[in-house]
């Protein structure tokens, strides 16, 4: 629920800025991607972990950045998020790891630092076209 | 939860009154989808005219619940919304998923109902 009132938050400031309807669709769905990564991975099991999101439209993308104090990226990498092709078969299909892939779809200018016990994540989520 | 079942012309309308369906709610929703369509028509359609939001774990849900309700029931989505066309067409999990852009004239009924 935190980051579902995160997610209004930080929609509320895109409106206010003038963002297109769809530029915030992408903006939202990217944004609560990376949020529910960092509390599930970076601060699972931390209910007193730091998340902090700062987001300003600059009148073409939605520049973005989200800190945390959790647990570290894995080799420090950020995934790559493929998807492998879906199989014929129903039962093949996969349940998860989509959310890295849309992270990269909608995203420019990704990138990861790990500073004094920080995670820092920054990113501009770019239009697409539908 | 908000998940209300009507049966038309062969197929059970499932229509999802949720905004969003999402990692806060993706495990619940999967179940309730797997409760509601395990009796009746063997075709189930998922009305989703009301769904705004749908993240990763509210598409896994989606597969999942299709999966579970496979092979003597098929699960079909109706009436995706911009996020969930996205979502959808991104993830090219519109190449797996039957998508209705609108309920059938046999269920019309139940699309100016709610």
């Amino acid at each position: 629920m935190a980051v579902r009132n995160a997610l209004a938050s930080v929609c509320d400031e895109w409106k206010r800025s003038g963002a297109a309807d769809d530029l915030q669709g992408s903006g939202e769905l990217v944004m609560a991607e990376v949020l529910n990564n960092v509390v599930e991975h970076a601060q699972a099991g931390r209910p007193e972990g730091i998340v902090e999101v700062a987001t300003h439209f600059d009148g073409v993308r939605l520049v973005c950045a989200v800190v945390d104090d959790g647990a570290p990226m894995p080799d420090l990498e950020l995934p790559l998020g493929h998807i492998a092709p879906y199989s014929d078969h129903l039962d093949e299909l996969p349940e998860g790891g989509f959310g890295w892939f849309l992270i990269r779809s909608m995203t420019q200018n990704l990138t990861y630092n790990r500073v004094e016990g920080w995670n820092q994540l920054h990113f501009d989520v770019c239009g697409t076209s539908d | 939860m908000l998940l209300e079942k009507q049966e038309f012309g062969g197929a059970q309308v499932i229509t999802v009154s949720e905004a969003r369906i999402d990692a806060a709610i993706a495990i619940q929703f999967k179940e309730r989808v797997r409760e509601l369509a395990s009796n009746g028509p063997d075709r189930v359609v998922l009305n989703l005219s009301a769904v705004e939001f749908l993240d990763s774990s509210g598409l896994g849900a989606l597969v999942a619940a299709m999966k579970q309700l496979a092979p003597d029931r098929r699960l079909e989505l109706a009436c995706p919304t911009e996020t969930v066309r996205k979502v959808l067409r991104l993830t090219r999990m519109d190449t797996v998923f039957t998508i209705h852009e609108e309920l059938d004239a046999a269920a019309d009924g139940i699309k100016h109902a709610s």
